[in-house]
């Protein structure tokens, strides 16, 4: 359609009317018209067929066919080509319907000047480009929705109606269109329901503009999906909520790739702490066979000196007994030091670190003479299995550090816990972070194996270990959290 | 000279800010990595400004090279025109072996430069021997 000529396509049969309509629209300049006239229905669709028509008169009374569905046939054969209506004086009625049914005007044949003629056929042009334009727009959310799995509803808070688009529907998969708050509800997972209807009309009877929620929402499939559901309440003047346009997000396959994620995070978790645990068995294996094996030495030790008791016995074979005797003590000994770092702590199962700790001090205090002090609240619980023989561990690193590097004649030991962690402390008098565990050229602080395993450990548990070095010596400080994790490691001690 | 060693990484990748620190967490040295993401941070850190006011002094720069907000170059440029954050030693570890780059580098007074490896077992030795030479051997200012 070029702005200057209109083509108008009349499909009349009454041949009177068609040549009025024609005349009329003769004079007509800015724009002007070309009109083609047809007397059959079927030869106006052949003719809309060929296109170049930008708008069309259709009278409803044609011989081959009647009235609306006339109407009917071309909207779906020619669906872009605006209508204008012709009726007669008497079926003005039958006009408007024609209009509900999707012509953009009527015209009452006795009416017809070329003034209301003229501005009837372009106001058709103009509205068809605009419904087109909005048809279009409209197509182009729902297909964006449809893309991005997004539905849209409306709420009107004060007729309690509430409606739903077509992607909604299909969202959720084939509901109705039109809804009361309490359909909706039955559809909300029996779980999330009073959560989420709570939560809206709490929003709604508040100041909120917003409001937002995630819940599973039953598909007509019978399925489960889950829903991220964002609205925008409006309100009025007086603050009352009137309308809440909302946008309801599927995002079901998200959310299972996120409870794989965490499944698989755990099941990381678990392994970690399976091989520590595997660790921990290990080492209570060695322990044990280790017992085993010196108990033996320990018992052919005690024959032999038994064998020096007896009061004949030959020079040369007294000789060999005690020569004898000798090796199998060194033996033990050697065997004994080398896995000492190795040994689970036998006590830690039965009493519990405080207890453990303080054997451990004592036997430390005879061997090196360091005063060992440890401070522990009396009512101090039971930890889980790996945070205590975490702790002991490091408490026997520590110690042995204490011993050879610090100089120190006295440490100290705190041991105290909140709700969310046990922190564990070990100080000494001595001269602070000594010169061997130092790097030559900067003095930065190198430790042995020991002391990097059990900050390793701690950082495994979710913990941290510090240490510090002033005037006053040295200071190791290790925090470990408590709670969900403290629990797990209970269970596995049963 | 203090317990710790203080070690400031410049990277925006995160997986080789990762590595970078589970190979240093291999090693037995008390090392202590802070990690900013670009340029501007970095300046940020090393002057103590904003949320870095309490951050502790480097002992050793690493650098990349490209990053974003700040560039690698500028930050070089900047810190080796500074009379007090000039001492800190730079190592540029960058994926960057364009000619250009290491002479500029090293006309910005880089101490070292050091291609990024792509082979995981490759940038590990890197870093360790980053933290032997650097952290172990070479004597370093008392700030």
């Amino acid at each position: 359609m070029s702005s200057q000529c209109i083509s108008v396509l009349i499909i009349e049969d009454n041949r009177g009317d068609a040549r009025l309509v024609q005349e009329a629209l003769k004079g007509a300049t800015a724009p002007s018209f070309t009109v083609e006239w047809v007397d059959r229905l079927s030869i106006g669709l052949a003719r809309l067929a060929e296109g170049g028509i930008d708008v069309l008169l259709l009278d409803l009374g044609l011989p081959d066919s009647q009235g609306l569905e006339a109407l009917a046939l071309i909207r779906a054969l020619a669906p872009t080509v605006p209508v204008v209506v012709l009726s007669g004086a008497g079926d003005e009625q039958f006009a408007v319907e024609a209009v509900q049914a999707g012509a953009q005007d009527y015209l009452v044949k006795a009416h017809a000047n070329p003034h209301l003629l003229t501005r009837s056929l372009r106001y058709a042009i103009e509205r068809k480009r605009a419904d087109e334009g909005l048809r279009e727009s409209e197509e182009r959310l729902r297909l964006a929705m449809t893309a991005a799995n997004e539905a849209i509803w409306e709420y009107n808070p004060i007729t309690g109606y509430a409606l739903w688009n077509e992607a909604y529907s299909d969202a959720s998969g084939g509901a109705p269109k039109t809804w009361c708050p309490a359909e909706l509800g039955k559809r909300i997972h029996d779980e999330d329901r009073e959560r989420v209807l709570g939560s809206l009309f709490e929003a709604l009877e508040g100041q909120a503009v917003s409001w937002s929620a995630q819940y599973r929402l039953l598909r007509a499939d019978g399925q489960w999906s889950y829903i991220h559901d964002r609205a925008v309440i409006a309100r009025d003047t007086t603050g009352k909520a009137t309308r809440v346009v909302g946008a309801m997000l599927d995002v079901t396959s998200l959310k299972r790739a996120e409870e794989a994620l965490q499944q698989s995070n755990q099941r990381l978790q678990r392994l970690s702490r399976d091989l520590l645990r595997a660790q921990d068995y290990e080492r209570r294996r060695i322990a044990r066979e280790l017992h085993d094996s010196t108990a033996q030495l320990l018992a052919a030790l005690g024959m032999n000196l038994s064998r020096l008791k007896e009061p004949g016995l030959a020079p040369e074979r007294r000789a060999q007994a005690l020569s004898e005797a000798t090796d199998l003590a060194a033996a033990c000994s050697a065997e004994i030091r080398t896995v000492t770092y190795l040994l689970h702590p036998p006590l830690l199962d039965e009493v519990g670190l405080p207890a453990a700790l303080q054997a451990y001090a004592q036997g430390f205090n005879q061997r090196t003479g360091i005063e060992v002090e440890i401070e522990v609240a009396p009512d101090f619980e039971r930890l889980g299995a790996e945070v205590e023989a975490t702790l002991f561990r490091i408490v026997q690193e520590g110690l042995a550090n204490v011993h050879k590097h610090s100089g120190s004649p006295s440490a100290i030991i705190r041991l105290e816990r909140d709700e969310r962690e046990v922190r564990l402390v070990l100080g000494d008098r001595g001269r602070g972070l000594p010169e061997a565990l130092r790097t030559p050229a900067n003095g930065f602080v190198r430790f042995g194996v020991g002391v990097m395993g059990m900050r390793e450990r701690a950082e495994q548990l979710g913990g941290r270990l510090v240490l510090a070095s002033n005037g006053g010596g040295a200071k190791l400080t290790v925090a470990l959290p408590l709670g969900k994790s403290n629990e797990e490691n209970k269970i596995i001690v049963s | 000279m203090g317990v710790t060693a203080e070690l400031l990484l410049v990277e925006d990748n995160d997986g080789d800010a990762r590595l970078t620190r589970e190979a240093l967490k291999a090693g037995r040295l008390w090392t202590h990595l802070n990690v900013v993401r670009d340029g501007a941070e970095a300046m940020a850190y090393l002057r103590r400004e904003g949320k870095f006011i309490a951050a502790a002094r480097p002992h050793l720069i690493l650098l990349d090279l490209n990053l974003p907000r700040k560039d690698g170059r500028e930050v070089l440029q900047e810190i080796k025109s500074d009379d007090d954050l000039k001492r800190i030693p730079v190592v540029v570890v960058t994926s960057s072996t364009a000619e250009e780059d290491i002479h500029l580098a090293y006309g910005a007074h880089a101490n070292c430069y050091i291609p990024k490896p792509e082979n995981l077992n490759e940038f590990v030795a890197v870093v360790e021997a980053i933290e032997h030479f650097w952290l172990s051997i070479v004597r370093l200012p008392s700030s």
